[in-house]
């Protein structure tokens, strides 16, 4: 099934290949993809490149079809796939965003030094997997009312700091200020709220995680100093979604758009990538209603990031303000944004999917904080539990070529069930261990499944990003406490 | 998708690389959609989680065609199972229906359903898998008579779905 892919690539320059529109009748624009030449093997392995080919085929695209580094075999969109689309005459597409609306990532910084957390690692990991709820199906500690999980839903991460959840200086650092205004929660079902409701405040299962972190390496000295950040310097990633609520929005929008695509006669090559136009009532409902699972995610992550805050203060017997505790940014990763551009020295709006993709804004732009204007929008890439993350900026370079965007993650390059096979949980565990991470798991089978090994690297997928100049590698940071679903 | 790695009477889960594949087969519409629900429930639940048939569900979805019928069918079962709390043991009965007319907003085909199962009981059952939806990636429902018919097997039909976990 996972057969070579061998259609055409063009070399651009030395890290854009392109798929020409000649390729496949029906495609708009060419399909754009970012990689290094020594990687073109592996991205020929599966047929991730015909998704991007797919995605060039959405009515409205503009400029290109694109596929980060990171770029993987997905469905509908390839994971790592950016695709924007004219408001006026272009359609929207769940998928183009994915099950969990507003997977997304935030960092945490703190006072405190690797040496000031060693001694208290064990004892950090134990409380946190304690506080924060994780694993298949996990609920949370919130209660919510029937009619709170609308504010939630319109309101986002607003809403969790209002209920004192959190700070309001967290807003400015958080993507959107965590709430997008055109959110609806009654384009939510039912369903899709029940499903939601016990779940505020969990962090689910799969690669999703919550990790205290040691920076291990800074690249951009200036950039760093204006975050406020250090080799040595302990911070804190939170990698969560918007759970069940999004999952059962995305389903509930794909049965609307089945019927759309036949309804408007799309012509388009993959069922996965049914879509409506933006300007239709279906397109204006699920644009809605993703919005509102986005807010959720936004408060979802607020709500774990101020109990990570108090176990912090619990453990060190100190305010969370006197470890300086401070959200440095939040990104979402798998969203659809409303956005202005730059396409053929015209000014026009268009929807951006990102799928798999997080927004790159460089210095300046009006979308990011105030403090961050002139270093531009901090990129947050989470990389495997063994190598380490990533902390990047976005550059005027993304905004031009990539609707602003850069990669997300490493990419997976092994299958759940072969990730398994290789290794056991236990092993995996015991191995970190032995580097100095210490792992908590709701399940043996993720961290088996979530092995380093499972994996692209991805030192390469940033190296080739910040090469490319699509975004700037800033800081490296290591993994020494891990907590997974 | 890099070929079987667990074959049972009446499904196979595929790999995929960032999610995961079943295949099924049945001599029925009926047995296929059943064998896929048993397939997908289960990757959720671990091995050893006995499922008693102490409540009885009754489940109607529709789709528009064959393919779309299974993903709203399968669909429903995740809800049941991550946000109802119930787990399907068996199906006890299933009836799929074709429908004359087939319009843009109309569904051309309907399942009416009923599940046994139970209320899950952490104690007892251990959900080790979080299937986030069903796609229409690879989505194929077929009848094997114009088709090559699957080795060993008197299935008819045969269907594969990749789930997004």
């Amino acid at each position: 099934m996972s057969n070579r892919w061998n259609g055409s690539l063009d070399k651009v320059d030395r890290f854009r290949w392109r798929i020409p529109t000649s390729y496949k009748p029906g495609m708009r624009v060419p399909g754009l993809i970012y990689v290094d030449e020594g990687h073109l093997s592996v991205l020929r392995e599966d047929q991730a490149p015909e998704q991007v080919a797919n995605v060039a085929h959405l009515p409205g695209i503009v400029g290109a079809s694109f596929a980060m580094p990171d770029i993987h075999w997905g469905y509908g969109f390839a994971i790592g796939g950016v695709g924007a689309t004219r408001i006026d005459d272009g359609v929207i597409s769940p998928g183009g965003v994915g099950f969990d609306i507003n997977c997304g990532v935030r960092l945490l910084r703190t006072d405190l030094s690797e040496e000031d957390v060693h001694p208290q690692l064990e004892r950090l990991v134990d409380q946190l997997f304690r506080d924060i709820p994780s694993g298949v199906g996990s609920k949370g500690a919130l209660k919510l009312e029937r009619d709170e999980i609308k504010d939630v839903l319109e309101k986002g991460a607003g809403w969790a700091v209002e209920k004192g959840y959190g700070w309001q200086e967290d807003l400015d650092m958080t993507e959107e200020r965590g709430c997008m205004k055109e959110a609806r929660a009654d384009k939510v079902s039912d369903r899709a709220c029940k499903r939601g409701m016990p779940q505020l405040g969990t962090l689910g299962s799969g690669n999703h995680f919550l990790e205290i972190q040691v920076i291990e390496e800074i690249f951009e000295k200036s950039v760093a100093e204006k975050l406020r950040l250090s080799k040595g310097q302990v911070v804190i990633m939170i990698h969560s979604g918007s759970r069940g609520l999004g999952h059962q929005v995305c389903t509930d929008y794909l049965k609307v758009m089945e019927r759309a695509v036949r309804k408007y006669n799309i012509d388009i090559p993959d069922r996965q990538l049914a879509c409506a136009p933006l300007a239709a009532p279906e397109g204006q409902d699920y644009f809605a209603a993703m919005a509102a699972a986005a807010n959720y995610a936004w408060a979802n992550r607020q709500v774990m990031m101020h109990w990570t805050r108090e176990t912090f203060g619990k453990v060190f017997r100190r305010r969370p303000e006197d470890l300086g505790m401070e959200l440095i940014y939040d990104v979402a990763h798998n969203i659809a944004k409303i956005e202005d551009h730059v396409v053929d020295g015209k000014n026009i709006r268009v929807c951006v999917h990102r799928k798999g993709a997080t927004r790159a804004f460089p210095p300046g732009h009006p979308d990011i904080p105030k403090a961050y204007s002139d270093i531009g929008q901090p990129v947050l890439v989470p990389g495997d539990m063994g190598t380490g993350s990533y902390l990047l900026v976005g550059t005027e370079k993304a905004l031009r070529e990539t609707f602003g965007s850069s990669c997300h993650g490493a990419g997976r390059l092994m299958s759940r069930t072969a990730a398994k096979k290789g290794v056991s949980g236990l092993t995996v565990q015991s191995e970190l261990r032995d580097r100095g991470i210490i792992v908590k798991a709701a399940s043996r089978g993720v961290l088996a499944e979530e092995a380093p090994e499972a994996y692209k690297d991805v030192n390469e997928v940033v190296r080739v990003c910040h090469e490319a100049g699509i975004s700037l590698r800033v800081a490296r940071m290591r993994p020494i406490g891990v907590i997974k679903g | 998708m890099k070929g079987r790695i667990n074959v049972s009477p009446g499904y196979e889960v595929l790999e995929h690389t960032a999610d995961v594949g079943l295949r099924g087969l049945g001599k029925t519409p009926e047995e296929l959609f059943t064998n896929m629900a048993f397939g997908m429930t289960r990757l959720i639940l671990s091995p050893d989680s006995h499922v008693s048939h102490d409540e009885e569900r009754h489940i109607e979805v529709d789709g528009y065609d064959l393919e779309s019928l299974m993903v709203a069918w399968l669909s429903e079962l995740l809800f049941q199972i991550y946000s109802e709390g119930f787990l399907p043991g068996a199906v006890q009965s299933i009836r799929i229906k074709e429908h004359r007319s087939t319009s843009a907003d109309s569904d051309g085909y309907s399942i009416s359903a009923v599940i046994s199962g139970e209320k899950s009981r952490p104690e007892v059952h251990q959900l080790v898998l979080e299937i986030k939806g069903v796609t229409y990636h690879l989505l194929k429902v077929e009848c094997l008579d114009n088709l090559e018919k699957e080795p060993d097997h008197e299935a008819k039909w045969r269907a594969q779905v990749i789930l997004d976990i």
